[in-house]
C-alpha cells in the first residue's frame, strides 16, 4: 500500500474512531454511575433519527431537525432513566442488561407501529456527500464533521469533567458506583445528569449517523450500541478514557480487516474485528485500560 | 526445617505453613515477611488490630491471592499462587468475614458442594457425612430451607459446616463470632472445640473477641501493619508489652 | 381421542412450535439458569443444528441446486428423523466444546458480553457462506419429520434431562458457582470446569431443538438466529424463573399464549369482539413491557427459586399442618 492509500485508511480510522468513540462515552458514562449497559441507548439513535425524517418530511429546514433530534434524544435519555431504571436501581448487571434490551424492543416497536416498519431516507444537505482535496488526499466532509465532532465531545466532556463540580461528582460515583448507591439523594441528580450528557451524544451520534447512511430503520439501534459495547469492554467497562480506547481501537482492526481482506471475505470483517475482542476479552477481562486484577478467583 | 519459632510436634507432613509471605495491592503492602506455621490438630488464633492483614492472609493461604513472595505448604506441597478450588481440594477450609453462603439453595445443599470435594479425596461417601454434619450444628430440621432465609448465627453455622463436609486438614475461620452475643459466642467456642477433637483439624481462627480468642486457641500469632508483632501461647502474648501497647492497652490486661 | 382436538391447523401448529419452544428454552437452562449468566450466543448452536440437519435431510434431487458449495459426499446423504438430531446435537456440541475453551474461562461479566459477540459472528456466518447456508434468502425442502407426538416426548425427555442435570454433583457444584462463584472456589468446586460442561449440555440440547424445529417448518433463514429469537428465549426463561425446569416450560407457556393472542388481535384487529387498532409489532412489544414489569415487580419471575414440584408439596404441607392445627382445638377456629 502506497503512503496516500495508508493516509486514506488513516482518516477513516479517525472518523470511524469519532464515532465510535462517541458511542462508546455515552454508554460509559451511564455504567459509570449506575452499573447498566444501557441496550436501549442505540434506540436513542433511532429517536433522534426518526425525528429528523418526520421533521425534514414535514417541511421544516434541516438544521432544525438536527436541533430538535438531538433535544428529543436528551429527553428520551431522561425518560428512560426516570421510568424504566430508577425502579431497577438496585438489580444486578444482567438484570439490567436484560431489561435494557427488553426496553430497546419496545421503542423499536413503538417505530414499527406509529412511523413504519420500512425504512426512510431522510435528506441532508448537499455538502456532506461531497470530498474536499487535501494534499493527495481526498477527505469527505462527512468525515470531517464526525471527527470535529468527536475531537469536541471529547474535550468538552474532558473540561466538565475535570472542571465542574457536577462532573467530579460523576467521576467519583463512577470510581465506585456502588457508593453512589448509597450516596442517597444526591445520586439521583448525578444518575439523571449522566443520562442528559448520554443523551445529548447520542444525539449527535445519531444525527451523524443518519447524515452518513441516508436512512432511518425500525433496527437501526442495534449496529450502533452493538459498537459501542465493544468499544467499552475493549477499553474498560467505566473508563471514559478507555471508552475512547476502545473506539479507535475497534475503527482500526475493522478498518484493517476491510482493507486486508479479499473481497470475498469482506463480509467477515465485522465477525474477525468481534474474534479480536474476545480476544481481549480472554486476557484483560476487565478491559485494556483497567489494572489486573490481583484476585485469581 | 520450618522458620517459626514454634514447638510443634508434627513434622512439616502434617503442618500448614505460610514462609516469609508478602502481598501487596497497588503499592500498598499488607503483608511483608509474615510466617506462620500451623500442626494438624492445633488451634492458632490471629488477631491484630483493623488492617494489620489478617484476611488478607487468608485470603493468600486459600488462593484467593497470589503472593508477591514467600511460599505457602499445605501437608509439605507447595500450593502459592494455585487456585482456590485446588487448595481446597488439598484438604483446606475456610469461612468469610462477611458470610457467603449460597443463597439460594437449601442448607443441605450448601453442606454437600463443601462434602464433594472432600469426598475425592478421600474417597468416601459424603451423603453420611452431610447429614451427620446438619445433626451435629443443629440444622437438620432447617435442612430443606433456602439458606438465605436462615437467621444470622444459622448462617454461621451452615457456613462452618460447609467447610468441614470436605473433610479438611486444615480450617480457616474467619471472624466466625462476629455478630454473636456472648451465650452464641460460648456455644461456638464449644462448638470449634468438638470439630478440633473429632476431626483432627488444624484451624487458624481470625476475630476480634479476644475473650474468645484467649480461651479458645492454643497459640496466638499477633499481627500489625502486615508484620508479626509476636507469637505464642494465649499467657505469653497476654503479657507481651509491645503487643498490649497496640491494642489499647488495659482492655488486653483485663482478660481472662 | 385428544389428538383430534389438536388436529386443526393453526392450533396444532401452536401446539407442536410450543413443545419445540420448551426443548429451546430448556437448552437455555441448563446453561443459564444454572450458571447465571446470560448466553446470547446459543442461537449460533441452535443454528448449528438448523443447517446441519438441512444439509442431511434435504432430498438429494433438490440439494444441489440449493447448496451449490456442498461437497459430493454429502449430497448424496438423505436421513431419517432421528439420526440428523443425534448429528446436530454432536455437531453444536462439538462447536461449544471449542468455544468454551476460551470463554468459560472468562469472569461471569466478560464471558456474557462474548456470548454477544458469538451471536454476531454466527450471525455473520450463516448470512454470508451462501455456498452452504443460502444466507437470509433460506433453506427449504426439508421433509416434515416432526410431529405432535415426537414433538412432546422430545419437550418431555428435555425436562427429564435437564432436571436430572440440576440434582447431580455437576449441576449442584454449577449452581453453587452462581450463587457465590468465590465461595464455590474455596469449597472445592472447579467452577471453569463445572460451566464448561453445562455449556457444551447447554448447546447440544439447542442443537437438538434446532434439528427438530427444522424437521418441522420445513425451511429457515439466517435472520432466524439473531438477537429477536434470544431475547424472545431469554425472555421466556426471565418471565417463567431461571433457576428451575418448571419455570422454563411455564415461562414459555405463558409467552406462547399471550404472544398468540396479541398475533391474532394485530392480524384480526379485534379481541374478543372489541376493535382495536392494528399496530405491527405489537406482539413483540407487550412482551417486552411484560418482561420489563416482571423485572421491576418479581426478578425471581413466575415460579422464584422452586421447581413446581416443590411449590405444589409445600403448599399440601401447610394445608395438611393447618388442618392438623384446626382437629385438634376446634375452639379457637372458630374464632380465628
Amino acid at each position: 500500500m502506497t503512503v496516500t492509500e495508508i493516509a486514506q485508511q488513516m482518516v477513516n480510522v479517525l472518523s470511524l474512531g469519532s464515532m465510535y468513540a462517541m458511542l462508546a462515552l455515552g454508554l460509559a458514562l451511564v455504567f459509570g454511575v449506575m452499573g447498566l449497559v444501557n441496550f436501549a441507548y442505540g434506540e436513542l439513535l433511532a429517536i433522534t433519527g426518526y425525528t429528523m425524517y418526520l421533521m425534514t418530511t414535514n417541511g421544516m429546514p434541516w438544521w432544525a431537525a438536527v436541533l430538535c433530534g438531538i433535544g428529543v434524544a436528551v429527553l428520551a435519555s431522561l425518560l428512560m432513566e426516570r421510568f424504566a431504571f430508577r425502579p431497577l436501581r438496585n438489580a444486578t448487571f444482567l438484570t439490567l442488561l436484560f431489561s435494557s434490551f427488553a426496553l430497546a424492543t419496545v421503542i423499536q416497536n413503538l417505530f414499527r407501529a406509529f412511523v413504519s416498519p420500512r425504512t426512510k431516507g431522510v435528506e441532508g444537505p448537499e455538502i456532506l456527500g461531497t470530498a474536499v482535496q487535501v494534499g493527495s488526499l481526498t477527505v469527505g466532509w462527512m468525515s470531517i464533521v464526525t471527527i470535529i465532532a468527536g475531537a469536541v465531545s471529547v474535550v468538552a466532556l474532558t473540561m466538565f469533567m475535570r472542571g465542574s463540580i457536577a462532573g467530579i461528582s460523576m467521576r467519583a460515583a463512577a470510581a465506585d458506583f456502588s457508593t453512589a448507591r448509597l450516596m442517597g439523594i444526591r445520586a439521583n441528580r448525578v444518575i439523571a445528569l449522566a443520562f442528559v450528557i448520554s443523551g445529548l451524544l447520542a444525539g449527535i451520534a445519531g444525527v451523524l449517523w443518519v447524515s452518513r447512511t441516508g436512512a432511518v430503520s425500525p433496527a437501526m439501534g442495534f449496529t450502533p450500541i452493538l459498537k459501542a459495547f465493544i468499544a467499552t469492554v475493549i477499553g474498560g467497562l467505566g473508563s471514559l478514557p478507555g471508552a475512547v480506547l476502545g473506539g479507535f481501537v475497534l475503527a482500526a482492526s475493522e478498518v484493517l480487516f476491510i482493507a486486508t481482506l479479499p473481497a470475498a471475505a469482506q463480509p467477515f470483517s465485522d465477525p474477525l474485528a468481534l474474534l479480536l475482542v474476545i480476544g481481549i476479552l480472554y486476557f484483560k477481562p476487565n478491559g485494556l485500560l483497567a489494572p489486573a486484577s490481583s484476585e485469581r478467583a | 526445617m520450618t522458620p517459626c519459632d514454634t514447638t510443634l510436634t508434627q513434622d512439616v507432613e502434617s503442618q500448614l505453613v505460610a514462609q516469609a509471605v508478602c502481598m501487596s495491592f497497588s503499592g500498598v503492602q499488607a503483608l511483608q515477611g509474615v510466617s506462620v506455621c500451623v500442626g494438624k490438630g492445633e488451634i492458632l488464633g490471629l488477631i491484630g488490630p483493623n488492617g494489620s492483614g489478617k484476611t488478607t492472609f487468608l485470603n493468600v493461604v486459600s488462593g484467593v491471592y497470589k503472593p508477591r513472595a514467600g511460599a505457602v505448604l499445605v501437608n509439605g506441597v507447595r500450593v502459592g499462587g494455585r487456585s482456590p478450588h485446588l487448595i481446597a481440594q488439598l484438604g483446606m477450609g475456610r469461612t468469610f468475614q462477611n458470610i457467603r453462603l449460597f443463597g439460594h439453595l437449601t442448607v443441605r445443599e450448601n453442606v454437600t458442594v463443601g462434602s464433594i470435594s472432600g469426598a475425592k479425596r478421600l474417597g468416601v461417601d459424603h451423603a453420611s457425612d452431610v447429614t451427620s454434619l446438619l445433626e451435629r450444628f443443629s440444622l437438620d430440621d432447617v435442612s430443606d430451607e433456602l439458606a438465605l432465609s436462615l437467621p444470622y448465627g444459622a448462617q454461621r453455622r451452615v457456613e462452618i459446616a460447609r467447610a468441614l463436609a470436605g473433610r479438611p486438614d486444615y480450617l480457616l475461620l474467619d471472624e466466625p463470632a462476629a455478630g454473636l452475643n456472648d451465650a452464641e459466642s460460648d456455644s461456638l467456642l464449644k462448638a470449634i472445640m468438638a470439630v478440633r477433637n473429632r476431626f483432627g483439624c488444624g484451624m487458624v481462627v481470625v476475630d476480634h473477641d479476644l475473650h474468645l480468642i484467649m480461651r479458645l486457641c492454643d497459640r496466638i500469632h499477633v499481627l500489625a501493619e502486615g508484620k508479626t508483632l509476636a507469637v505464642g501461647s494465649p499467657a505469653e502474648v497476654r503479657n507481651n508489652q509491645t503487643v498490649i501497647d497496640v491494642f489499647l492497652g488495659n482492655a488486653v490486661k483485663e482478660m481472662v | 381421542m385428544y389428538g383430534a382436538i389438536f388436529a386443526q391447523g393453526s392450533t396444532l401448529r401452536l401446539v407442536v412450535n410450543y413443545f419445540i419452544t420448551c426443548i429451546l428454552v430448556i437448552s437455555l437452562q441448563i446453561f443459564v439458569g444454572n450458571s447465571g449468566i446470560v448466553s446470547w450466543g446459543h442461537a449460533a448452536f441452535v443454528g448449528v443444528g438448523a443447517y446441519v440437519t438441512a444439509w442431511l435431510t434435504v432430498p438429494t434431487v433438490i440439494k444441489e441446486d440449493i447448496f451449490p458449495a456442498m461437497p459430493a459426499w454429502l449430497l448424496e446423504i438423505e436421513l431419517g428423523f432421528l439420526l440428523p438430531i443425534v448429528i446436530a446435537a454432536i455437531a453444536a456440541a462439538l462447536a461449544a466444546a471449542i468455544i468454551g475453551l476460551v470463554v468459560c474461562r472468562m469472569k461471569e461479566t466478560a464471558m456474557a458480553m462474548s456470548t454477544l459477540a458469538l451471536l454476531v459472528i454466527a450471525h455473520s456466518i450463516f448470512n454470508n457462506w451462501s455456498g452452504m447456508t443460502r444466507g437470509s434468502e433460506g433453506v427449504y425442502g426439508l421433509p416434515q419429520n416432526t410431529n405432535l407426538w415426537k414433538a412432546a416426548a422430545f419437550a418431555a425427555a428435555c425436562v427429564v434431562l435437564a432436571i436430572a442435570f440440576k440434582q447431580s454433583r455437576i449441576g449442584l457444584q454449577v449452581r453453587s458457582s452462581r450463587e457465590d462463584a468465590l465461595a464455590a472456589g474455596a469449597a472445592g468446586v472447579n467452577v471453569v470446569r463445572v460451566r464448561y460442561v453445562a455449556w457444551v449440555l447447554s448447546a447440544a440440547v439447542s442443537g437438538m431443538g434446532g434439528s427438530i424445529w427444522a424437521q418441522y417448518n420445513l425451511g429457515f433463514a439466517s435472520p432466524q438466529f439473531y438477537y429477536a429469537q434470544v431475547f424472545a428465549l431469554l425472555a421466556m426463561l426471565v418471565v417463567g424463573g431461571m433457576s428451575n425446569v418448571s419455570g422454563a416450560v411455564i415461562g414459555a407457556g405463558a409467552v406462547t399464549l399471550v404472544s398468540e393472542v396479541l398475533r391474532r388481535v394485530e392480524n384480526e384487529g379485534s379481541l374478543f369482539g372489541l376493535q382495536v387498532p392494528r399496530i405491527s409489532g405489537l406482539a413483540q412489544m407487550v412482551v417486552a413491557v411484560v418482561i420489563l414489569l416482571i423485572l421491576i415487580y418479581r426478578p425471581s419471575g413466575i415460579l422464584g427459586w422452586r421447581e413446581l414440584d416443590d411449590w405444589v408439596h409445600r403448599w399440601l404441607t401447610r394445608r395438611r399442618l393447618k388442618r392438623a392445627a384446626q382437629r385438634s382445638s376446634p375452639q379457637l377456629s372458630e374464632d380465628g
